[in-house]
Protein backbone atom coordinates (compact mmCIF):
# COMPACT_ATOMS: atom_id res chain seq x y z
CA UNK A 1 0.00 0.00 0.00
CA UNK A 2 2.95 2.45 0.13
CA UNK A 3 3.82 4.73 -2.63
CA UNK A 4 6.73 2.70 -4.76
CA UNK A 5 9.53 4.33 -5.65
CA UNK A 6 9.84 2.43 -8.49
CA UNK A 7 6.56 3.79 -9.74
CA UNK A 8 7.76 7.41 -9.50
CA UNK A 9 10.59 6.52 -11.77
CA UNK A 10 8.49 4.72 -13.92
CA UNK A 11 6.70 7.81 -14.54
CA UNK A 12 9.84 10.12 -14.39
CA UNK A 13 11.19 7.76 -17.27
CA UNK A 14 8.54 8.04 -19.37
CA UNK A 15 8.33 11.54 -19.23
CA UNK A 16 11.56 11.95 -20.48
CA UNK A 17 14.18 11.26 -18.00
CA UNK A 18 17.33 9.38 -18.27
CA UNK A 19 18.47 9.02 -14.39
CA UNK A 20 15.24 7.56 -13.94
CA UNK A 21 16.09 4.75 -16.85
CA UNK A 22 19.53 4.65 -15.34
CA UNK A 23 17.95 3.53 -11.78
CA UNK A 24 15.50 1.24 -13.49
CA UNK A 25 18.40 -1.09 -15.11
CA UNK A 26 20.61 -1.02 -11.74
CA UNK A 27 17.76 -2.56 -9.94
CA UNK A 28 15.93 -4.86 -12.01
CA UNK A 29 19.11 -5.81 -14.09
CA UNK A 30 20.60 -8.49 -12.21
CA UNK A 31 17.17 -9.99 -11.19
CA UNK A 32 16.87 -10.33 -14.55
CA UNK A 33 19.84 -12.03 -14.86
CA UNK A 34 19.35 -14.34 -12.49
CA UNK A 35 16.28 -15.17 -13.28
CA UNK A 36 17.05 -15.76 -17.23
CA UNK A 37 19.80 -18.31 -15.95
CA UNK A 38 17.03 -20.27 -14.84
CA UNK A 39 15.40 -20.66 -18.46
CA UNK A 40 19.26 -21.65 -19.80
CA UNK A 41 22.94 -21.86 -18.68
CA UNK A 42 24.04 -19.82 -21.58
CA UNK A 43 24.59 -16.68 -20.71
CA UNK A 44 25.07 -14.34 -23.56
CA UNK A 45 21.84 -15.13 -24.85
CA UNK A 46 20.76 -13.72 -21.47
CA UNK A 47 22.90 -10.83 -21.71
CA UNK A 48 21.72 -10.28 -25.04
CA UNK A 49 17.70 -10.57 -23.91
CA UNK A 50 18.30 -7.85 -20.86
CA UNK A 51 19.97 -5.59 -23.88
CA UNK A 52 16.99 -5.99 -25.70
CA UNK A 53 14.45 -5.14 -23.15
CA UNK A 54 15.80 -2.21 -22.19
CA UNK A 55 17.01 -0.57 -25.73
CA UNK A 56 13.10 -1.79 -26.17
CA UNK A 57 12.02 0.35 -23.36
CA UNK A 58 14.26 3.28 -24.02
CA UNK A 59 13.21 3.96 -27.83
CA UNK A 60 9.38 3.05 -27.18
CA UNK A 61 8.66 5.36 -23.77
CA UNK A 62 6.45 7.56 -25.05
CA UNK A 63 4.16 5.49 -26.43
CA UNK A 64 4.66 3.46 -22.63
CA UNK A 65 1.57 4.02 -19.99
CA UNK A 66 1.65 3.98 -16.58
CA UNK A 67 2.84 0.76 -14.67
CA UNK A 68 2.11 0.30 -11.13
CA UNK A 69 4.27 -3.17 -11.29
CA UNK A 70 7.36 -2.59 -13.00
CA UNK A 71 8.76 -5.87 -11.93
CA UNK A 72 6.43 -8.01 -13.28
CA UNK A 73 6.21 -5.83 -16.43
CA UNK A 74 10.07 -6.45 -16.86
CA UNK A 75 9.80 -10.07 -15.92
CA UNK A 76 6.78 -10.98 -18.43
CA UNK A 77 8.77 -8.85 -21.42
CA UNK A 78 11.86 -10.33 -20.79
CA UNK A 79 10.30 -13.96 -20.42
CA UNK A 80 8.71 -13.56 -23.45
CA UNK A 81 12.45 -12.65 -25.21
CA UNK A 82 14.38 -14.73 -23.69
CA UNK A 83 12.48 -17.65 -24.64
CA UNK A 84 11.97 -16.87 -27.90
CA UNK A 85 15.98 -16.45 -28.33
CA UNK A 86 16.39 -19.60 -26.80
CA UNK A 87 14.04 -21.80 -29.49
CA UNK A 88 16.12 -19.29 -32.26
CA UNK A 89 19.25 -20.70 -30.77
CA UNK A 90 18.34 -24.28 -30.06
CA UNK A 91 18.85 -26.70 -33.28
CA UNK A 92 16.25 -29.46 -32.24
CA UNK A 93 12.65 -28.05 -32.26
CA UNK A 94 11.81 -27.75 -28.34
CA UNK A 95 8.47 -27.77 -27.06
CA UNK A 96 7.47 -25.10 -24.81
CA UNK A 97 6.36 -27.18 -22.34
CA UNK A 98 9.61 -29.13 -22.27
CA UNK A 99 11.25 -25.45 -21.25
CA UNK A 100 13.52 -25.82 -18.72
CA UNK A 101 13.84 -24.35 -15.40
CA UNK A 102 16.89 -24.57 -13.44
CA UNK A 103 17.06 -22.88 -9.57
CA UNK A 104 20.37 -23.16 -8.49
CA UNK A 105 20.60 -22.51 -4.73
CA UNK A 106 24.30 -20.60 -4.13
CA UNK A 107 25.39 -20.48 -0.28
CA UNK A 108 26.60 -16.63 -0.05
CA UNK A 109 30.05 -16.29 1.77
CA UNK A 110 29.03 -14.88 5.06
CA UNK A 111 27.08 -18.32 5.34
CA UNK A 112 29.56 -20.85 3.89
CA UNK A 113 31.49 -21.12 7.36
CA UNK A 114 27.70 -22.50 8.77
CA UNK A 115 27.55 -26.25 8.40
CA UNK A 116 23.99 -26.39 8.90
CA UNK A 117 22.77 -24.36 6.81
CA UNK A 118 25.00 -25.42 4.20
CA UNK A 119 23.33 -29.06 4.66
CA UNK A 120 20.12 -27.46 4.64
CA UNK A 121 20.75 -25.42 1.68
CA UNK A 122 21.47 -28.59 0.05
CA UNK A 123 18.89 -31.05 1.32
CA UNK A 124 16.55 -28.02 -0.28
CA UNK A 125 17.97 -28.00 -3.67
CA UNK A 126 18.15 -31.76 -4.18
CA UNK A 127 14.20 -31.21 -3.38
CA UNK A 128 14.12 -29.01 -5.97
CA UNK A 129 15.54 -30.86 -8.40
CA UNK A 130 12.76 -34.32 -8.42
CA UNK A 131 10.08 -31.27 -9.04
CA UNK A 132 8.80 -31.04 -12.53
CA UNK A 133 10.52 -27.34 -14.53
CA UNK A 134 6.60 -25.96 -14.27
CA UNK A 135 6.51 -26.67 -10.66
CA UNK A 136 9.99 -25.06 -10.04
CA UNK A 137 8.95 -22.37 -11.55
CA UNK A 138 5.95 -21.69 -9.64
CA UNK A 139 7.80 -22.22 -6.37
CA UNK A 140 10.42 -19.49 -7.75
CA UNK A 141 7.39 -16.73 -8.42
CA UNK A 142 5.93 -17.60 -5.40
CA UNK A 143 8.40 -17.81 -2.59
CA UNK A 144 11.84 -16.57 -4.21
CA UNK A 145 10.22 -13.95 -5.94
CA UNK A 146 7.17 -13.00 -3.55
CA UNK A 147 4.99 -12.78 -6.72
CA UNK A 148 1.47 -12.44 -6.37
CA UNK A 149 -1.34 -15.56 -7.61
CA UNK A 150 -2.39 -12.97 -10.39
CA UNK A 151 1.42 -12.27 -11.29
CA UNK A 152 2.34 -16.02 -11.46
CA UNK A 153 -0.98 -16.49 -13.56
CA UNK A 154 -0.25 -13.80 -15.91
CA UNK A 155 3.62 -14.91 -16.30
CA UNK A 156 2.55 -18.78 -16.83
CA UNK A 157 -0.70 -18.38 -18.69
CA UNK A 158 -2.30 -20.12 -15.97
CA UNK A 159 -5.64 -19.46 -14.13
CA UNK A 160 -5.86 -18.92 -10.53
CA UNK A 161 -7.15 -22.79 -9.72
CA UNK A 162 -4.56 -23.99 -11.91
CA UNK A 163 -1.77 -22.40 -10.20
CA UNK A 164 -3.16 -22.97 -6.66
CA UNK A 165 -3.30 -26.60 -7.81
CA UNK A 166 0.35 -26.43 -9.17
CA UNK A 167 1.40 -24.69 -6.13
CA UNK A 168 0.49 -27.62 -4.29
CA UNK A 169 1.21 -30.41 -5.86
CA UNK A 170 4.60 -28.89 -5.87
CA UNK A 171 4.61 -28.32 -2.18
CA UNK A 172 2.61 -31.92 -1.87
CA UNK A 173 6.00 -33.49 -3.86
CA UNK A 174 8.36 -31.75 -1.53
CA UNK A 175 7.08 -32.96 1.93
CA UNK A 176 6.89 -36.37 0.13
CA UNK A 177 10.01 -36.59 -1.04
CA UNK A 178 11.68 -35.26 2.24
CA UNK A 179 9.86 -37.71 4.39
CA UNK A 180 11.55 -40.67 2.13
CA UNK A 181 14.63 -38.40 1.71
CA UNK A 182 14.55 -38.68 5.89
CA UNK A 183 13.03 -42.06 6.32
CA UNK A 184 16.20 -42.99 3.94
CA UNK A 185 18.55 -41.39 5.86
CA UNK A 186 17.25 -42.63 9.39
CA UNK A 187 17.36 -46.40 7.22
CA UNK A 188 20.95 -45.88 6.63
CA UNK A 189 22.33 -44.77 9.82
CA UNK A 190 20.34 -47.93 11.44
CA UNK A 191 21.63 -49.92 9.25
CA UNK A 192 25.17 -49.26 10.29
CA UNK B 1 -6.37 -14.06 10.53
CA UNK B 2 -8.93 -15.58 12.76
CA UNK B 3 -8.42 -19.29 11.41
CA UNK B 4 -7.57 -22.00 13.72
CA UNK B 5 -3.96 -23.11 12.69
CA UNK B 6 -3.43 -26.15 14.95
CA UNK B 7 -2.58 -29.07 13.00
CA UNK B 8 -1.53 -27.45 10.29
CA UNK B 9 1.85 -28.86 8.46
CA UNK B 10 4.05 -27.57 6.26
CA UNK B 11 2.67 -27.51 3.32
CA UNK B 12 -0.63 -26.47 4.40
CA UNK B 13 0.84 -23.10 6.26
CA UNK B 14 2.97 -22.55 2.56
CA UNK B 15 -0.47 -22.33 1.25
CA UNK B 16 -1.63 -20.23 3.40
CA UNK B 17 -1.56 -16.39 2.61
CA UNK B 18 -1.48 -14.78 5.65
CA UNK B 19 1.61 -17.07 6.55
CA UNK B 20 3.15 -16.06 3.39
CA UNK B 21 2.75 -12.79 3.71
CA UNK B 22 4.63 -12.68 6.98
CA UNK B 23 7.61 -14.43 5.63
CA UNK B 24 7.92 -12.38 2.20
CA UNK B 25 6.86 -8.91 3.84
CA UNK B 26 6.97 -9.02 7.90
CA UNK B 27 5.36 -6.49 9.84
CA UNK B 28 4.06 -6.01 13.66
CA UNK B 29 0.89 -7.08 13.44
CA UNK B 30 2.21 -10.17 11.62
CA UNK B 31 5.16 -10.97 13.71
CA UNK B 32 3.03 -10.67 16.62
CA UNK B 33 0.80 -13.06 15.80
CA UNK B 34 2.75 -16.06 13.92
CA UNK B 35 5.79 -15.82 17.00
CA UNK B 36 2.90 -15.85 19.68
CA UNK B 37 1.76 -19.02 17.52
CA UNK B 38 4.85 -20.54 17.76
CA UNK B 39 5.19 -19.85 21.70
CA UNK B 40 1.85 -21.37 22.64
CA UNK B 41 1.48 -24.65 20.12
CA UNK B 42 4.84 -26.47 19.98
CA UNK B 43 4.32 -28.94 17.50
CA UNK B 44 3.02 -26.01 14.65
CA UNK B 45 6.32 -24.31 16.08
CA UNK B 46 8.01 -26.88 14.38
CA UNK B 47 6.32 -27.19 10.92
CA UNK B 48 6.64 -22.84 11.10
CA UNK B 49 9.88 -23.25 11.51
CA UNK B 50 10.65 -25.74 8.90
CA UNK B 51 8.49 -23.77 6.61
CA UNK B 52 10.54 -20.77 7.27
CA UNK B 53 13.93 -22.28 6.63
CA UNK B 54 12.44 -23.62 3.09
CA UNK B 55 11.86 -20.04 2.07
CA UNK B 56 14.64 -18.22 3.68
CA UNK B 57 16.64 -20.65 1.89
CA UNK B 58 15.13 -19.80 -1.72
CA UNK B 59 15.72 -16.12 -0.77
CA UNK B 60 18.72 -15.82 0.34
CA UNK B 61 20.13 -18.41 -1.42
CA UNK B 62 19.27 -17.11 -4.87
CA UNK B 63 20.49 -13.52 -4.00
CA UNK B 64 23.79 -13.88 -4.65
CA UNK B 65 24.87 -11.55 -7.50
CA UNK B 66 25.16 -13.72 -10.85
CA UNK B 67 25.67 -10.85 -12.70
CA UNK B 68 29.13 -9.83 -12.25
CA UNK B 69 29.32 -6.08 -12.13
CA UNK B 70 31.66 -6.22 -15.49
CA UNK B 71 29.05 -7.76 -17.41
CA UNK B 72 26.41 -5.31 -15.92
CA UNK B 73 28.48 -2.22 -17.02
CA UNK B 74 29.45 -3.87 -20.43
CA UNK B 75 25.57 -4.74 -21.29
CA UNK B 76 24.37 -1.24 -19.97
CA UNK B 77 27.19 0.11 -22.18
CA UNK B 78 25.80 -1.36 -25.31
CA UNK B 79 22.60 -0.30 -24.09
CA UNK B 80 23.31 3.23 -24.46
CA UNK B 81 24.90 2.81 -27.68
CA UNK B 82 21.90 1.34 -29.17
CA UNK B 83 19.81 4.14 -27.65
CA UNK B 84 22.08 7.01 -28.80
CA UNK B 85 22.20 5.99 -32.31
CA UNK B 86 18.13 6.64 -32.56
CA UNK B 87 18.46 9.78 -30.17
CA UNK B 88 20.25 11.49 -32.74
CA UNK B 89 17.75 10.31 -35.35
CA UNK B 90 15.17 11.49 -33.28
CA UNK B 91 16.53 15.14 -32.49
CA UNK B 92 16.37 16.12 -36.17
CA UNK B 93 13.02 14.93 -36.50
CA UNK B 94 11.85 16.59 -33.11
CA UNK B 95 14.01 20.08 -34.24
CA UNK B 96 12.46 19.62 -37.95
CA UNK B 97 9.18 19.22 -35.76
CA UNK B 98 9.49 22.45 -33.78
CA UNK B 99 10.13 24.48 -36.72
CA UNK B 100 7.18 23.66 -38.49
CA UNK B 101 5.62 24.51 -35.31
CA UNK B 102 6.59 27.81 -34.82
CA UNK B 103 5.50 29.35 -38.30
CA UNK B 104 1.85 27.78 -37.30
CA UNK B 105 1.93 29.71 -34.05
CA UNK B 106 2.74 33.02 -35.70
CA UNK B 107 0.16 32.30 -37.82
CA UNK B 108 -2.39 32.09 -35.04
CA UNK B 109 -0.89 35.05 -33.60
CA UNK B 110 -1.79 37.07 -36.82
CA UNK B 111 -4.80 35.50 -36.61
CA UNK B 112 -5.35 36.23 -33.29
CA UNK B 113 -4.50 39.86 -33.33
CA UNK B 114 -6.62 40.72 -36.37
CA UNK B 115 -9.86 39.23 -34.48
CA UNK B 116 -8.91 41.65 -31.90
CA UNK B 117 -9.33 44.62 -34.62
CA UNK B 118 -12.24 43.06 -35.88
CA UNK B 119 -14.40 41.90 -33.00
CA UNK B 120 -16.56 39.92 -34.56
CA UNK B 121 -16.55 37.22 -32.47
CA UNK B 122 -17.45 37.43 -29.04
CA UNK B 123 -15.84 34.89 -26.39
CA UNK B 124 -18.05 32.19 -25.84
CA UNK B 125 -20.52 32.56 -22.59
CA UNK B 126 -19.44 29.20 -20.80
CA UNK B 127 -21.26 30.22 -17.38
CA UNK B 128 -24.52 31.10 -19.42
CA UNK B 129 -24.52 27.59 -20.74
CA UNK B 130 -24.17 25.95 -17.81
CA UNK B 131 -26.59 28.53 -15.45
CA UNK B 132 -29.36 27.21 -18.22
CA UNK B 133 -28.37 23.82 -17.52
CA UNK B 134 -28.79 24.07 -14.13
CA UNK B 135 -31.91 25.46 -14.34
CA UNK B 136 -33.24 22.93 -16.20
CA UNK B 137 -31.89 19.70 -14.80
CA UNK B 138 -32.99 17.03 -13.24
CA UNK B 139 -30.48 16.53 -10.99
CA UNK B 140 -30.16 13.06 -11.50
CA UNK B 141 -27.67 10.47 -9.91
CA UNK B 142 -27.15 9.50 -13.27
CA UNK B 143 -24.21 10.73 -15.69
CA UNK B 144 -26.09 13.04 -18.18
CA UNK B 145 -24.53 13.37 -21.83
CA UNK B 146 -26.55 16.97 -23.26
CA UNK B 147 -26.35 17.06 -27.07
CA UNK B 148 -28.94 20.05 -27.61
CA UNK B 149 -31.52 22.19 -26.18
CA UNK B 150 -34.05 19.00 -26.25
CA UNK B 151 -32.21 15.85 -26.57
CA UNK B 152 -30.79 14.26 -23.02
CA UNK B 153 -29.24 10.89 -22.83
CA UNK B 154 -28.56 10.02 -18.56
CA UNK B 155 -26.07 7.33 -18.12
CA UNK B 156 -26.63 5.07 -15.23
CA UNK B 157 -23.22 3.51 -15.10
CA UNK B 158 -20.43 4.43 -12.44
CA UNK B 159 -17.85 3.99 -15.28
CA UNK B 160 -18.90 5.00 -18.77
CA UNK B 161 -17.16 5.62 -22.44
CA UNK B 162 -18.35 8.25 -24.94
CA UNK B 163 -16.76 8.53 -28.44
CA UNK B 164 -17.27 10.60 -31.09
CA UNK B 165 -16.07 8.85 -34.16
CA UNK B 166 -14.85 10.44 -37.26
CA UNK B 167 -18.19 9.82 -39.08
CA UNK B 168 -19.80 11.86 -36.64
CA UNK B 169 -21.93 9.15 -34.91
CA UNK B 170 -21.68 9.20 -30.74
CA UNK B 171 -21.34 6.17 -28.90
CA UNK B 172 -22.07 5.43 -25.09
CA UNK B 173 -20.22 2.27 -24.01
CA UNK B 174 -20.03 1.12 -27.18
CA UNK B 175 -23.43 1.54 -28.02
CA UNK B 176 -24.58 3.97 -30.78
CA UNK B 177 -26.71 6.65 -29.57
CA UNK B 178 -26.85 9.73 -32.22
CA UNK B 179 -26.01 10.17 -35.72
CA UNK B 180 -24.69 13.38 -36.38
CA UNK B 181 -26.21 14.95 -39.28
CA UNK B 182 -24.26 17.30 -41.95
CA UNK B 183 -26.91 19.89 -41.02
CA UNK B 184 -26.57 19.68 -37.55
CA UNK B 185 -22.91 19.61 -37.42
CA UNK B 186 -22.26 23.81 -36.99
CA UNK B 187 -19.58 25.50 -35.13
CA UNK B 188 -22.35 26.99 -32.38
CA UNK B 189 -23.81 23.72 -31.31
CA UNK B 190 -22.36 22.76 -28.17
CA UNK B 191 -22.60 19.49 -25.73
CA UNK B 192 -22.31 18.66 -22.35
CA UNK B 193 -21.58 15.72 -19.94
CA UNK B 194 -22.03 16.12 -16.52
CA UNK B 195 -21.00 13.84 -13.97
CA UNK B 196 -22.43 13.72 -10.93
CA UNK B 197 -20.46 12.29 -7.26
CA UNK B 198 -20.12 8.94 -7.29
CA UNK B 199 -19.54 8.14 -11.09
CA UNK B 200 -17.02 9.05 -13.64
CA UNK B 201 -16.75 8.63 -17.39
CA UNK B 202 -14.63 9.70 -20.31
CA UNK B 203 -15.06 11.40 -23.78
CA UNK B 204 -13.03 10.33 -26.47
CA UNK B 205 -13.68 13.52 -29.57
CA UNK B 206 -13.32 13.52 -32.76
CA UNK B 207 -9.75 14.27 -33.20
CA UNK B 208 -8.61 11.43 -30.94
CA UNK B 209 -7.92 13.70 -27.90
CA UNK B 210 -9.20 11.66 -24.82
CA UNK B 211 -10.47 13.41 -21.70
CA UNK B 212 -10.89 11.21 -18.43
CA UNK B 213 -13.79 12.74 -16.09
CA UNK B 214 -13.88 12.49 -12.45
CA UNK B 215 -17.14 12.11 -10.11
CA UNK B 216 -18.78 15.96 -9.40
CA UNK B 217 -17.31 17.35 -13.02
CA UNK B 218 -19.01 19.17 -16.02
CA UNK B 219 -17.48 19.60 -19.58
CA UNK B 220 -18.55 22.01 -22.32
CA UNK B 221 -17.12 20.74 -25.26
CA UNK B 222 -18.54 21.85 -29.55
CA UNK B 223 -19.60 19.18 -31.64
CA UNK B 224 -17.17 20.35 -33.64
CA UNK B 225 -13.83 22.01 -33.21
CA UNK B 226 -13.17 24.85 -34.47
CA UNK B 227 -10.06 25.61 -37.46
CA UNK B 228 -7.78 27.34 -35.66
CA UNK B 229 -8.24 25.92 -31.97
CA UNK B 230 -9.61 23.08 -29.94
CA UNK B 231 -11.34 24.76 -26.70
CA UNK B 232 -13.72 22.97 -24.16
CA UNK B 233 -14.35 24.13 -20.90
CA UNK B 234 -14.28 22.12 -17.41
CA UNK B 235 -15.63 22.55 -14.10
CA UNK B 236 -13.92 19.77 -11.49
CA UNK B 237 -11.32 17.31 -12.40
CA UNK B 238 -10.29 16.02 -15.51
CA UNK B 239 -7.44 14.39 -17.14
CA UNK B 240 -6.52 14.91 -20.72
CA UNK B 241 -4.80 13.09 -23.65
CA UNK B 242 -4.25 15.34 -25.99
CA UNK B 243 -3.73 14.44 -29.95
CA UNK B 244 -1.27 16.36 -31.35
CA UNK B 245 -2.06 19.13 -33.64
CA UNK B 246 0.10 22.12 -34.19
CA UNK B 247 -2.41 23.92 -36.68
CA UNK B 248 -5.17 23.76 -33.72
CA UNK B 249 -3.72 24.54 -30.20
CA UNK B 250 -6.34 22.96 -27.51
CA UNK B 251 -7.48 25.26 -24.71
CA UNK B 252 -9.08 24.22 -21.66
CA UNK B 253 -11.11 26.74 -20.11
CA UNK B 254 -11.93 26.78 -16.48
CA UNK B 255 -13.62 29.53 -14.06
CA UNK B 256 -10.11 30.91 -13.37
CA UNK B 257 -7.71 29.63 -15.30
CA UNK B 258 -7.05 28.77 -19.53
CA UNK B 259 -4.78 25.79 -20.01
CA UNK B 260 -3.17 25.72 -23.55
CA UNK B 261 -1.67 22.84 -25.03
CA UNK B 262 -0.38 21.35 -28.41
CA UNK B 263 -0.44 17.78 -28.02
CA UNK B 264 0.19 16.07 -24.13
CA UNK B 265 -1.02 14.46 -20.98
CA UNK B 266 -2.13 16.48 -17.89
CA UNK B 267 -4.54 16.84 -15.02
CA UNK B 268 -6.73 19.66 -14.67
CA UNK B 269 -8.38 20.03 -11.15
CA UNK B 270 -10.75 23.19 -10.92
CA UNK B 271 -13.94 22.31 -8.60
CA UNK B 272 -16.05 25.36 -7.81
CA UNK B 273 -16.14 24.42 -4.22
CA UNK B 274 -12.19 24.50 -3.57
CA UNK B 275 -10.09 27.02 -3.08
CA UNK B 276 -7.47 26.13 -4.66
CA UNK B 277 -7.09 24.73 -8.37
CA UNK B 278 -4.09 22.72 -9.75
CA UNK B 279 -2.63 21.62 -13.63
CA UNK B 280 -0.48 18.51 -13.58
CA UNK B 281 1.41 17.78 -16.15
CA UNK B 282 2.55 14.49 -17.22
CA UNK B 283 3.92 14.52 -20.56
CA UNK B 284 4.76 17.50 -23.40
CA UNK B 285 4.36 21.29 -22.64
CA UNK B 286 1.21 23.51 -21.76
CA UNK B 287 0.77 27.08 -20.92
CA UNK B 288 -1.57 28.06 -18.12
CA UNK B 289 -3.10 31.78 -17.85
CA UNK B 290 -5.16 33.31 -15.17
CA UNK B 291 -8.11 35.71 -15.18
CA UNK B 292 -5.15 38.39 -14.29
CA UNK B 293 -2.98 37.48 -17.51
CA UNK B 294 -0.56 35.61 -15.39
CA UNK B 295 0.77 32.77 -17.42
CA UNK B 296 3.11 30.19 -16.90
CA UNK B 297 4.55 27.48 -18.84
CA UNK B 298 4.82 23.82 -17.28
CA UNK B 299 7.29 21.43 -18.18
CA UNK B 300 6.51 17.47 -17.01
CA UNK B 301 6.08 16.13 -13.95
CA UNK B 302 5.19 20.09 -13.04
CA UNK B 303 2.29 21.06 -11.04
CA UNK B 304 0.71 24.56 -11.13
CA UNK B 305 -1.26 25.69 -8.50
CA UNK B 306 -3.32 28.51 -7.75
CA UNK B 307 -5.25 29.78 -4.80
CA UNK B 308 -8.76 31.65 -5.82
CA UNK B 309 -8.25 33.15 -2.76
CA UNK B 310 -5.29 35.10 -2.56
CA UNK B 311 -4.70 34.92 -6.49
CA UNK B 312 -1.06 33.36 -6.07
CA UNK B 313 0.05 31.05 -8.57
CA UNK B 314 2.96 28.64 -7.99
CA UNK B 315 4.54 25.71 -9.77
CA UNK B 316 6.41 23.01 -8.15
CA UNK B 317 7.83 19.37 -9.09
CA UNK B 318 5.56 16.77 -7.71
CA UNK B 319 5.14 12.86 -7.92
CA UNK B 320 2.47 13.08 -10.80
CA UNK B 321 1.37 9.81 -9.88
CA UNK B 322 -0.43 11.06 -6.72
CA UNK B 323 -2.53 13.54 -9.12
CA UNK B 324 -3.69 10.95 -11.57
CA UNK B 325 -3.84 7.70 -10.10
CA UNK B 326 -7.85 8.31 -10.16
CA UNK B 327 -8.07 7.59 -14.01
CA UNK B 328 -6.63 4.48 -13.43
CA UNK B 329 -8.86 3.77 -10.98
CA UNK B 330 -6.60 4.27 -7.75
CA UNK B 331 -5.86 7.01 -5.32
CA UNK B 332 -2.12 7.62 -4.43
CA UNK B 333 -1.11 9.98 -1.82
CA UNK B 334 2.08 11.03 -0.23
CA UNK B 335 2.11 12.52 3.22
CA UNK B 336 -1.65 13.57 2.45
CA UNK B 337 -3.62 15.26 5.62
CA UNK B 338 -6.87 12.83 5.89
CA UNK B 339 -8.59 16.00 5.72
CA UNK B 340 -8.10 15.84 1.92
CA UNK B 341 -8.22 12.29 1.66
CA UNK B 342 -11.59 11.99 3.06
CA UNK B 343 -12.83 14.79 0.54
CA UNK B 344 -11.22 13.03 -2.28
CA UNK B 345 -13.06 9.68 -1.60
CA UNK B 346 -16.39 11.31 -0.64
CA UNK B 347 -16.43 12.88 -4.21
CA UNK B 348 -15.42 9.83 -5.85
CA UNK B 349 -17.97 7.66 -4.02
CA UNK B 350 -20.71 10.14 -4.04
CA UNK B 351 -21.20 9.15 -0.49
CA UNK B 352 -21.24 12.25 2.80
CA UNK B 353 -18.18 11.50 4.74
CA UNK B 354 -17.65 13.69 8.18
CA UNK B 355 -14.56 13.45 10.17
CA UNK B 356 -13.15 14.68 13.50
CA UNK B 357 -10.95 16.80 13.15
CA UNK B 358 -8.54 14.86 14.98
CA UNK B 359 -8.43 12.32 12.80
CA UNK B 360 -8.25 14.73 9.80
CA UNK B 361 -4.96 16.77 10.51
CA UNK B 362 -3.34 13.09 10.87
CA UNK B 363 -0.73 12.73 7.75
CA UNK B 364 -0.16 9.41 5.57
CA UNK B 365 1.29 7.57 2.78
CA UNK B 366 -1.08 5.28 0.52
CA UNK B 367 -2.40 3.59 -2.55
CA UNK B 368 -6.30 2.95 -2.42
CA UNK B 369 -8.19 0.85 -4.78
CA UNK B 370 -10.97 2.61 -5.81
CA UNK B 371 -12.86 -0.60 -7.41
CA UNK B 372 -13.35 -1.97 -3.76
CA UNK B 373 -16.50 -0.67 -2.10
CA UNK B 374 -15.69 2.36 0.30
CA UNK B 375 -16.43 0.26 3.54
CA UNK B 376 -13.29 -1.98 2.65
CA UNK B 377 -11.13 1.02 1.28
CA UNK B 378 -11.54 2.43 4.91
CA UNK B 379 -10.72 -0.31 6.50
CA UNK B 380 -7.35 -0.62 4.26
CA UNK B 381 -6.72 2.94 5.14
CA UNK B 382 -7.08 2.41 8.69
CA UNK B 383 -4.87 -1.12 8.68
CA UNK B 384 -2.30 0.73 6.09
CA UNK B 385 -1.90 3.85 8.41
CA UNK B 386 -2.69 2.52 11.80
CA UNK B 387 -4.59 4.91 13.03
CA UNK B 388 -7.13 3.92 15.21
CA UNK B 389 -10.17 5.15 13.22
CA UNK B 390 -13.87 3.73 14.20
CA UNK B 391 -16.56 4.09 11.22
CA UNK B 392 -20.33 5.05 11.87
CA UNK B 393 -22.24 4.06 9.08
CA UNK B 394 -25.47 5.59 8.82
CA UNK B 395 -28.44 5.52 5.38
CA UNK B 396 -26.45 8.09 3.50
CA UNK B 397 -23.23 9.08 5.57
CA UNK B 398 -20.11 7.87 6.96
CA UNK B 399 -18.95 8.94 10.40
CA UNK B 400 -15.16 8.58 11.23
CA UNK B 401 -13.53 9.25 14.50
CA UNK B 402 -10.90 8.52 17.00
CA UNK B 403 -11.19 5.25 18.48
CA UNK B 404 -10.86 6.29 22.74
Amino acid sequence: MLVDESQIKWQQFISGDDDSFSWIYTTYARKLYRYGLCFTSNEEVVRDSIQDIFVYLYDNRTKLEFCDNIKYYLFGAFKNNLIKAIHKESVSEDLVEDMPFLIELTVEDQYIQNEQYVTESKKIEKLLSLLTSRQREIIYYRFTQGMSMEEICGLMDLNYQSAQNLIQRSLKKMRTSQIDMNLFLTLLLALQ
Amino acid sequence: MNKNYTGYNVEELLNDEYFIQWLLAPDVENERYWNELREKDPELKLEIDQARTLVMHLQQDMESPGFSSEDEIAVWNQIKVKTDKNKTRKKRFRIFRIVTGVAAVICLCFLAVSKFYMKDKQDINYLAIIESTDQRSSHTEDVELILSENKKIAIPEKESQVEYDQDGDINVNSQKVESVSKEKKHAEAFNQLIVPLGKRSSVTFSDGTKIWVNSGSKVIYPMVFEKGKREIFIEGEVYLDVTSDIDRPFIVKTREIDVKVLGTSFNVSAYKSDSNLQVTLVEGKVEVKTSNDHSDILSPNQQFDYDTKTNEATVQSVNVDNYIAWKNGYYQFEKQPLNIVFKKLSRYYGVRIEWDEEVGKRTCYGKLDLKEELGDVLNNLKDATAIPMQFIYKDDSVKISMNP
